[in-house]
């Protein structure tokens, strides 16, 4: 699982320099580069091997089988707000009918104020309807696809969309050209 | 700090330089030229070369074999590292004074596979051994426990490598560095005497510095558990030791920094000393901190408390 | 070259410094005088696990005073993460509570900002009196609410006044008092004297208060220290208690 407040992952964070060149005009001065890093906000996310793992991740999404979406009702122990990666532990009855928690990893707040959703929206005991990508170790938990809150507002994390695209199980999405 | 690369001069450099090493090259006239007729006297110090070029670098050692096998490290990205504005505050003048705030500003090495020379890293089999155990643990799929991933202090290398700012702060018995990752804190003792070794040994180990000269050199030892030296766990052994060589650098373009040599002493992993040198950015800007609390989660009870991972099997 | 002081300048210097400059007396800016000088070692003068209104009780609206029950209701039953997961999970306090912490804090005033440094857990507040815009922030981090909060100050003469916005809704107030997202602090720092640092603390947060209410908190100065490594999780694992006994 991802754990907030970049407990782990900020130093996974790869910034992509762009190389912007200027070259100079008059005849026989040396060329000179200047490199200007930009941020894209990339992020690598750590890898879990169960639902409570936060490890260092040599790509995307591995730990996650992005093939299968499963859906599970529950309500919201909590939702820990973090940078670059938040998480959300729900409360769910399991198969056999007793009470588990699992966790589920998903993006920055910037993913979730573009979807108009703030702190206020999640609330402890919130009868929520979620859907995400199993951890591949096969414990309980993954990552976060969607989630549905009482208030009828929804969300939908747009990296695990990306990554998980048509026929991409299992593929990192790091940066093109690295 | 980021400098600019003039590719062309270099290119012209590395030409010229080739060109002279094939003029130069054997059998070329020279002061010790042969009596005419007679084959050239052999020097039993000169390198013999069948052909022209240096002679093929000696084979791997098992041990280079095992650590150059691994797979690769992930690149590692740096911070933004934008200039300071025009009416920042500077350093102190004074060398033995590091206050200030300073931030890692060179990509994060997620394996120190080379140390400050681009040598090959000493390991002997012990440490290959750990350091393979330890990637491939990743790569397997059940990662190994180590202190950031269960919000443990990681010591002093994995602390200043992060791109994350710290602040120092300075007297003249100790210096306290204190960093935002981890709500972390180094501290140096220059007098002994007024700082007694702890209690119990301490994750961030016990250091010791005095000033020679411009440089401030800081022996770190009595770590309480073996260290990851970096996101891929380049060991330390409890018992090693690091020598940091610290000294403020400001060449004039307002982009003071902290240079830190650090020198790996473990008989137990490497078969010599081997050191790393990282640069520290002064930023003022980056003296609020963002609030880091893994405690939150880490400390959940109703999660496990190695936070999923596997303890790392211990020989 | 930055010093550490072991006695602060008086506020008073500044005041004075001030007028005279108004009267046109001093001619220059640089003649004045760094703001107060909070630096140094700092312990609660009187320990305590509650956060008192300076007079009456705590003017809790209905709704305060039902979650402020519920979490005594469950300290008894020792459902003790359902409520204050500083005890249960070694959780930053945050702030107030921090500032009742019964171990040490230093604090350190560089480039116009204030950090709190605390011996229990290592754990670091800052209040941000430098009036520098925040640093750019790639992730939505700022949007981000936490257990310390956002803390912003300026210098009213001798006194620091601080006002704290952003709050994690996961921390206590104390060992009891509840408090929402929308919880508003405002710190009065100022030293009474030499070895005397006061903190007047205002709580508003108006789904719990019926009003904003003050406390207040003396610390006084310690020697100069160096603090031991604490690791609240390890003490936390061995089932010893969060907040050690003194």
């Amino acid at each position: 699982m991802y754990p907030p407040n970049k407990v782990f992952m900020s130093h996974l964070w790869i910034y992509r320099p762009r190389q912007a060149v200027s070259r100079q005009s008059s005849p026989g001065s040396c060329m000179t580069h200047r490199s200007v890093v930009h941020w894209l906000g990339l992020f690598l996310a750590a890898l879990a091997a169960t639902a409570v793992a936060p490890a260092f991740a040599h790509h995307s999404f591995n730990a996650y089988d992005m093939s299968k979406t499963e859906t599970v009702s529950g309500s919201i122990k909590e939702f820990r707000w973090g940078a670059p990666h938040s998480s959300l532990v729900v409360i769910y009855i399991d198969s056999s009918g007793k009470q588990q928690t699992m966790s589920l990893v998903s993006g920055s707040p910037l993913m979730f104020s573009k979807q108009g959703l703030t702190p206020r929206d999640f609330h402890r005991g919130d009868k929520v309807t979620v859907s995400y990508h199993p951890n591949t170790s096969g414990g309980a938990g993954g990552a976060l696809a969607s989630i549905v809150l009482p208030n009828g507002k929804s969300f939908k994390d747009t990296e695990v969309s990306a990554a998980a695209g048509p026929g991409a199980a299992g593929a990192p999405p790091g940066p093109p050209g690295q | 700090m980021r400098t600019e690369f003039r590719w062309r001069p270099a290119l012209k450099g590395l030409v010229l330089a080739c060109a002279a090493v094939l003029a130069i090259g054997p059998g070329s006239a020279g002061a010790q030229a042969p009596p005419a007729g007679a084959p050239p006297a052999p020097d039993a110090k000169a390198p013999v070369y069948s052909q022209s070029g240096p002679p093929p670098p000696p084979p791997l050692s098992p041990v280079e074999k095992l650590v150059t096998a691994l797979p690769p490290p992930q690149p590692g990205g740096g911070p933004p590292m934008l200039p300071l504005a025009a009416d920042a505050p500077m350093p102190s003048a004074d060398p033995h004074d590091l206050q200030g705030t300073w931030i890692h500003n060179q990509p994060l090495q997620f394996r120190m596979q080379r140390d400050m020379y681009g040598v090959l890293v000493p390991y002997n089999m012990e440490g290959a051994k750990v350091l393979a155990r330890r990637v491939n643990s990743l790569k397997n799929g059940a990662p190994f426990i180590n202190a950031s991933a269960i919000c443990r202090p990681p010591g002093p290398q994995w602390q200043r490598d992060l791109n994350f700012p710290f602040q120092i702060f300075q007297s003249k018995d100790w210096i306290e560095f204190v960093f935002e990752e981890y709500h972390g804190r180094w501290q140096l003792i220059l007098d002994p005497a007024k700082a007694p070794r702890p209690a119990q040994k301490n994750y961030m180990g016990y250091s010791v510095a005095h000033w020679d000269g411009g440089t401030l050199v800081v022996e770190s030892s009595e770590f309480k558990q073996p260290l990851w030296l970096d996101v891929d766990g380049t060991p330390l052994s409890a018992n090693g030791k690091i020598v940091q060589r610290i000294r403020k650098v400001d060449n004039g373009e307002r982009a003071p920094f902290l240079e830190i040599v650090s020198t790996f002493i473990d008989p137990t992993y490497y078969t010599r000393p081997w050191s790393v040198v990282r640069t520290y950015g002064w930023n003022p800007d980056l003296t609020v901190f963002t609030e880091y609390n893994c405690e939150e989660q880490i400390g959940d009870p109703s999660v496990r408390a190695d936070a999923g991972l596997v303890p790392e099997p211990q020989d | 070259m930055l010093i550490i002081k072991s006695r602060p300048r008086p506020g008073i210097g500044s005041v004075l410094v001030r007028f005279l400059l108004a009267a046109g007396v001093l001619a220059s800016a640089e003649a004045l005088p760094a703001t107060p000088n909070f630096e140094g070692v700092w312990l609660i003068a009187s320990p305590t696990n509650t956060l008192k209104p300076l007079s009456g009780s705590i003017p809790f609206t209905a709704e305060g005073q039902k979650q402020y029950q519920e979490n005594k209701r469950l300290r008894a039953k020792g459902a003790f993460d359902d409520y204050d997961i500083t005890l249960s999970r070694c959780n930053s306090p945050g702030t107030p509570r921090l500032m009742l912490n019964s171990e040490r804090f230093k604090i350190w005033q560089r480039f116009g900002v204030l950090t709190f440094d605390f011996e229990w857990n290592r754990a670091l507040r800052q209040i941000d009196a430098s009036g520098r815009p925040p640093k750019a922030d790639m992730m939505g981090q700022g949007l981000i609410p936490t257990m310390t909060g956002t803390s912003k100050g300026h210098w009213e003469g001798d006194t620091l006044v601080a006002e704290t916005t952003n709050f994690s809704d996961r921390t206590l107030l104390d060992e009891l008092v509840p408090h929402t997202l929308d919880l508003k602090v405002t710190e009065h720092l100022r030293l009474l004297d030499p070895e005397t640092l006061e903190d007047r603390i205002t709580i508003a947060d108006p789904a719990y208060f019926k009003r904003p209410w003050d406390a207040a908190v003396t610390y006084k100065r310690q020697p100069a220290a160096l603090f031991p490594e604490d690791v609240c999780l390890d003490r936390h694992e061995a089932h010893q208690p969060v907040f050690p006994p003194k």
